[in-house]
């Protein structure tokens, strides 16, 4: 049985890992196109001079897809750097895979996440799609952990409302006549 | 979390975040594949390149007999090109200067068979910067050159 090499494990965890950081650069950046430049070269940064720091991998991935989107957004005007990284998530590529039965969920609550301001939004991509702590949500967003807690509880929060409100659900909170 | 969210939870961790392009992901593996761990590599590489790349240049000179002008265009030397070792593949010339600071006359020497001919010495600095096209890094190796002709000397 012949042993890996050193390209299959990376192939490997490309594949495992690939698509969730390439979301997460999209939180960042203004299109697709863009979010594949920045993780392309945050993994080289990082597989350059950060791979053998202590910590979790992803989570100094994660600071440094950040770190680099944020470098690419400096390169731009003032105003473009406003659109790419505090509005909605611009570009008109799908953030997810599109299952065979419940595309119209899928694309409801993809909607709804790209409506979230995006200090929300990438606390609950960093949470969900990423698995970090909120500590170390905290030190890729450079805030508190309780302030990283909060940002999702109210992107959790307005999630709700408007996937309810989209699917014509009632609200927790009644409504006055 | 509270238990208030864990259905939303729930289902926001079933969605999955789109695929990589195959071409993409072709890309990156052969980016990680390399490994260019280059801080330990480079420490005692490029001393030995320069050695190996400055004797080459030397024997090359030294071997030259035609008669050729003080100023030598300014074009990358092969050498370099040639020795340039694997882990820096993806380093691309983007610079090269020869700088001659000093030429000498040595007189006029004669070669077994009595010919005659006047040694000229010039003396270079050769600077070559290379340039990752993806980052920021540059390198640029600076090696001393001596060149010695031997040009016919003709008695009337």
């Amino acid at each position: 049985m012949s042993e890996a090499t050193p390209h299959d494990s990376w192939s490997n965890w490309i594949r495992d890992h690939g698509p969730r950081l390439l979301l997460l650069a999209r939180q960042w950046t203004r299109s697709a196109a863009d979010a594949e430049d920045v993780l392309q070269d945050a993994f080289v940064r990082f597989w350059r001079h950060q791979r053998e720091l202590p910590g979790s991998p992803l989570a100094l991935l994660a600071t440094s897809i950040r770190r680099t989107a944020f470098d690419l957004a400096r390169q731009r005007t003032r105003r473009e750097m406003r659109e790419s990284v505090a509005g909605e998530i611009p570009g008109p590529e799908p953030l997810f895979e599109v299952p065979l039965e419940g595309a119209e969920r899928v694309a409801e609550i993809e909607q709804a996440l790209r409506q979230l301001p995006s200090e929300q939004r990438e606390v609950v991509v960093l949470k969900i799609w990423q698995e970090c702590t909120f500590d170390e949500i905290a030190r890729t967003v450079g805030c508190s952990p309780n302030t990283a807690a909060s940002r999702y509880r109210y992107a959790l929060q307005a999630l709700r409302k408007r996937l309810n409100r989209e699917t014509n659900l009632p609200s927790k909170a009644p409504s006055h006549v | 979390m509270s238990d208030e969210f864990t259905d939303l939870e729930t289902e926001l961790k079933q969605l999955r975040p789109r695929g990589l392009r195959p071409e993409f992901a072709a890309g990156l593996g052969r980016e990680g594949a390399v490994r260019p761990r280059r801080t330990a590599e480079v420490v005692w590489l490029w001393p030995v390149l320069g050695a190996v790349a400055a004797f080459v240049l030397v024997a090359g000179g030294w071997h030259q007999f035609s008669p050729v002008g003080p100023v030598r265009p300014s074009t990358p030397s092969s050498a370099f090109a040639s020795a340039r070792p694997e882990p820096l593949a993806r380093m691309v010339p983007s610079k090269a200067v020869n700088l001659l600071y000093a030429a000498s006359d040595g007189g006029i020497v004669r070669f077994a068979d009595q010919t005659a001919a006047r040694k000229v010495r010039l003396q270079y600095v050769d600077s070559i910067t290379w340039r990752d096209p993806s980052g920021r890094t540059s390198l640029q190796c600076t090696v001393p050159r001596d060149e010695v002709y031997f040009l016919p000397v003709t008695a009337y």
